[in-house]
């Protein structure tokens, strides 16, 4: 601690001022003898004490605000040691691990709340005026905090709450940060990542390079010294043989360090609707374990989530939980009329669409297909589906007619597709009232491709895959008020409507080959998802478990009014319908369980749906890794001494105190 | 100093205004001369005082024939004997009483002074005689009672004396009360101006010595109006006139209501003693003419007692 200008302490000399001042007036009051003295000395007994303390407060107050002005004139300072440069003004991004091993418990508290701790330690350090930003290493990578000048913005964002659940992305974090140097107002940069580097983490040297920039590496956190059991696999699929019954298998992996033993007294607890639904001990066997629980299916209506908890006294609790849903079907069931059945055929009008489901990745939708002929579909079947797709089919009879009006206004998806066999006539009497658009007429012979103005929420990589098809044949429709895809001569490709709580969808020409070449195109797969995700509404949700900071695509309610999230930590988050997008992007996925879905519609009604995140298994291993070395990291981290001026906050209890003086004479003198 | 003191005291104007006045004892007094004030002896005034049956001894010029010849039996009629009021005047001249507030015409000692001068010239006009008191400390001057026309003069002398200088021995109101009793005598008039401040809490406790000896009392409260009305303004280093040591500093404006307060409660006390010692008491503003105060006290000629 010293003194920048010591000469100016003489200054403290004027803290004399209020005693000469106090003094002087004493003296300079005018005298008056009062024959009923003893009569005022009681009238002002009391007072009289108070004030003479209130005096005393003043000119201590006064002294004070005279001497903590003259003490900052002076500039105080204390030496500080400093861990990131050397005390001089530069720009520092702080990159934070957030994943998943980060949230293990040391017996110092959680690994995030270390690292954060030492950021903001390494953030005081800093001189006013320096640069920060923060930046979250769990997957995505993100910046919570640009390169700014404001350090307490970036001190806020390291206050405010960090869930260590989601997957390491400490390269593309580091990648990041080095985005946000490229804007640095100083010279001085430095990277400074902390992490516990976990075996199931890390990160590359090489992304530790960059010119003109120091990295620091710190470890947080001391090695682990037991045995991490994790779920390795948690599935739940109805029983065929109880259809009230639901399966949940569950497998239990184990990371451990050198010379750690799994424990064996894990236990599996399945808990739903607020009561436990089943438990087993686990038994682990070559450090895994597989256990098999049944559990009764829940109602159509009732929350389908349930939660999986590992009861284990373990090195990484928080990876000991995961949800799963009981649902009767774990994915989109698609019934798939086939209008033109050539078995075994590329002819056949399901031979392309089949194929190329199967490739729809689960996580993206999974999907329960099958294939029935026109002449087989009985009215009972539509109740075990979710969307029913025509494929070029001919027109129904009405009374089956009738039942997929009832089964789009209830809530399913219907997809009509083109083909030499749709009669628009017939067609337009029958379904009039449910089809997406009234068909025209067939056109065939000329040689049509996509229009370029493709609906990007529908399409998220717009005509990219579609550009090259060639239509020979199709439906000639009437433009409906949403037209997804349109051909190249402005007719609509594709007309979408929404039809009581259901969807409807036109598709113009064939799936097959038969009237384009359509199915050979990339663009196939994307387009025949999108439409059955379109068509299924909430029922599209993915099933695959997610992991923290996953992006879900959730489709908008049906002529609904919001989308309704139940978060499994029990918050409640509504979206109101956005008709410009198709699908909301859910990217809120920072907790572990059940995520229910409500789509609400207009009139009340709610669909239901769910998808589940889970812990990301690959952060499983806790076990420390090697710290990498980054080479312009040396010396960054030795500390040196700095001086940190005083100057500033005693102006403040300058200012404080001269308030405190206002106000306490202000009282005095009202009193 | 006779002749200067009486122009101080008394100018003709108050003269002429007081002189309407009149004094009468309310409780019989002791009197050597005849007078207009009641005696506790039966004697040959108008006022019928009893009837008594006759008893051997009975001066025969009592009994009354009339009632003799009606009822036959020997009846003596008894008649109330007038005297004069033998008055003793006290005057406080403590170092309180010579505050007047910047203004020498106001000043306590001097008011009452003039209030006792006219109660004396009224008494002395009556036939009465009159003697003096004037203490502060201890007792300072003292004028034996005298009916004579030239005793206003040497009244006037007594009265006319300058009250203490400020002092370091407080004023002991009870001690010199009681010496001062012991020198009034025979049942009469006690007329006491003073302001009554005095450090014991029961100064006053004296006055019903006087009452007890037969005496009537009468107290004149001697108050400045900047000791009631507090009219100071900022801050200001207050002194004790009788206690040179005693000094306070305080904002006036700030402490006026507690203040006010205070001298309420101090007035009451002081009433309050009186009347219950059997003295009459009056508060006298020096800035009200004396003979207002008289007269809220005294009777008009013609009519008999206090007001």
């Amino acid at each position: 601690m010293g003194l920048e200008a010591p000469l100016v302490l003489l200054g403290l000399l004027a803290a004399a001022l209020p005693v000469l001042i106090h003094r002087m007036r004493k003296r300079e009051l005018p005298r008056l003898v009062l024959p009923t003295f003893a009569l005022l000395a009681r009238a002002t007994a009391k007072s009289q004490q108070r004030r003479a303390l209130s005096d005393l407060l003043l000119l201590v107050l006064r002294i004070a605000i005279i001497a903590f002005a003259c003490l900052s004139l002076a500039t105080p300072y204390v030496t500080a040691r400093v861990s990131l440069g050397d005390g001089q003004l530069g720009s520092v991004v702080f990159v934070i691990d957030d994943s998943l091993s980060m949230a293990r418990d040391d017996g110092s508290g959680n690994l995030i709340s270390q690292a954060r701790a030492r950021a903001l330690d390494a953030l005081s350090t800093l001189p006013v005026g320096s640069e920060a930003a923060i930046v979250l290493g769990g997957k995505p990578a993100r910046v919570i905090s640009p390169l700014s000048r404001d350090l307490a913005a970036a001190k806020r964002a390291l206050a405010a709450p960090l869930p260590a659940l989601r997957r390491g992305d400490l390269d593309r974090a580091v990648q990041l940060g080095l985005q946000q140097l490229n804007a640095a107002g100083w010279p001085h940069r430095s990277l400074f990542v902390l992490s516990d580097f976990a075996r199931g983490g890390g990160v590359d040297v090489s992304s530790l390079s960059a010119a003109g920039v120091r990295f620091a590496v710190e470890r947080v956190g001391t090695p682990p010294t037991r045995c991490n059991l994790f779920l390795e696999q948690v599935h739940a699929a109805a029983d065929p043989a109880e259809p009230d019954k639901t399966s949940i298998s569950v497998a239990v992996g184990s990371a451990c360090a050198p010379g750690a033993r799994a424990p064996n007294d894990a236990r599996i607890e399945v808990t739903g609707r607020g009561q436990t639904l089943a438990k087993s001990d686990v038994a682990m066997q070559n450090g895994h374990a597989k256990v098999l629980l049944t559990v009764a299916t829940p109602d159509p209506d009732a929350d389908p989530g349930a939660r999986i908890r590992l009861i284990v006294d373990d090195a990484l609790a928080a990876d000991n939980e995961a949800g799963v849903v009981l649902a009767r079907a774990d994915a989109v069931r698609v019934l798939m009329v086939n209008g033109d059945p050539r078995p075994a055929s590329r002819e056949d009008e399901l031979y392309y669409a089949l194929r190329a489901l199967t490739l729809v990745p689960e996580a993206w939708l999974a999907l329960s297909v099958r294939s029935v002929d026109p002449l087989a579909v009985e009215r009972s079947q539509l109740r075990d589906a979710d969307v029913v797709v025509l494929a070029n089919v001919p027109a129904p009879e009405s009374a089956f007619a009738q039942e997929l009006q009832r089964f789009v206004e209830s809530g399913g998806g219907l997809i009509v597709t083109g083909g030499h066999r749709v009669d628009a006539q017939r067609y337009n009497a029958v379904l009039g009232s449910v089809l997406a658009t009234h068909i025209i007429g067939t056109r065939e012979g000329a040689d049509v491709g996509f229009a370029d103005e493709v609906d990007a929420s529908y399409l998220p990589d717009g005509i990219l895959g579609l550009r090259e098809v060639h239509t020979r044949g199709r439906l000639l429709l009437e433009r409906g008020a949403e037209a997804p895809l349109s051909f190249a001569d402005g007719l609509p490709a594709l007309v979408t409507r929404s039809v009581g709580e259901g969807r409807s969808l036109l598709w113009a020409t064939t799936i097959d080959a038969d009237w384009s070449d359509l199915p050979y195109r990339p663009g196939f797969l994307p387009l025949l998802a999108a439409m059955l995700r379109d068509a299924a509404g909430p029922a599209a949700v993915a099933r695959t478990p997610l992991v923290p900071g996953d992006e879900v695509a959730l489709p908008w309610p049906r002529l609904g009014s919001e989308l309704e999230i139940q978060r499994p930590d029990g918050k409640l988050q509504r979206f109101p319908v956005d008709s410009k997008q198709r699908t909301l992007r859910y990217r809120d996925t920072d907790a572990l369980g059940v995520f229910a879905v409500r789509a609400i519609s207009e009139a009340g009604t709610a669909r239901r749906g769910a998808f589940v995140v889970n812990p990301p298994e690959e952060e499983a291993d806790v076990s420390q890794g090697p710290l990498p070395k980054p080479e312009a990291a040396s010396g960054v981290n030795a500390p040196v001494n700095v001086h940190k001026p005083l100057d500033a906050p005693l102006l403040w209890l300058v200012f404080a105190l001269a308030m405190a003086e206002g106000a306490f004479r202000v009282r005095r003198k009202q009193a | 100093m006779t002749e200067l003191a009486e122009r101080k005291l008394l100018d003709q104007d108050l003269a002429e205004r007081v002189s309407r006045l009149h004094v009468r004892a309310q409780r019989a007094v002791d009197g050597i001369r005849s007078g207009i004030h009641r005696s506790p002896h039966r004697g040959a005034s108008m006022v019928f005082a009893e009837h008594r049956d006759y008893r051997p001894g009975d001066d025969l010029r009592t009994l009354d024939w009339r009632v003799f010849a009606r009822n036959d039996r020997y009846t003596v009629k008894h008649f109330e004997q007038e005297t004069h009021l033998r008055a003793s005047l006290l005057l406080d001249l403590s170092a309180s009483m010579a505050f007047d507030g910047g203004k020498p015409e106001t000043e306590k000692a001097a008011y009452a002074a003039t209030l006792l001068a006219a109660l004396g010239l009224i008494l002395l006009g009556q036939g009465d005689a009159v003697g003096a008191y004037v203490f502060d400390v201890d007792l300072r001057k003292q004028l034996p009672a005298r009916n004579r026309a030239d005793h206003l003069s040497s009244l006037l002398s007594v009265l006319a004396l300058p009250p203490s200088p400020r002092t370091a021995a407080p004023a002991a109101l009870a001690k010199i009360l009681t010496a001062i009793g012991e020198h009034v005598g025979r049942r009469g008039l006690v007329v006491l101006a003073s302001d009554l401040i005095d450090d014991s809490p029961d100064a006053l406790g004296s006055l019903s010595h006087f009452a007890a000896l037969g005496h009537e009392v009468v107290v004149f409260q001697v108050l400045h109006p900047h000791e009631l009305d507090f009219p100071f303004g900022n801050s200001l280093r207050f002194e004790d006139p009788e206690h040179a040591d005693a000094m306070l500093e305080t904002d006036a404006e700030r402490v006026r209501k507690a203040y006010r307060a205070e001298l309420e409660g101090f007035l009451e006390h002081c009433k309050q003693r009186c009347i219950s010692a059997g003295a009459r008491y009056a508060l006298a503003r020096t800035d009200r003419p004396v003979q207002e105060v008289l007269a809220s006290v005294l009777l008009p000629m013609g009519r008999s007692g206090w007001a």
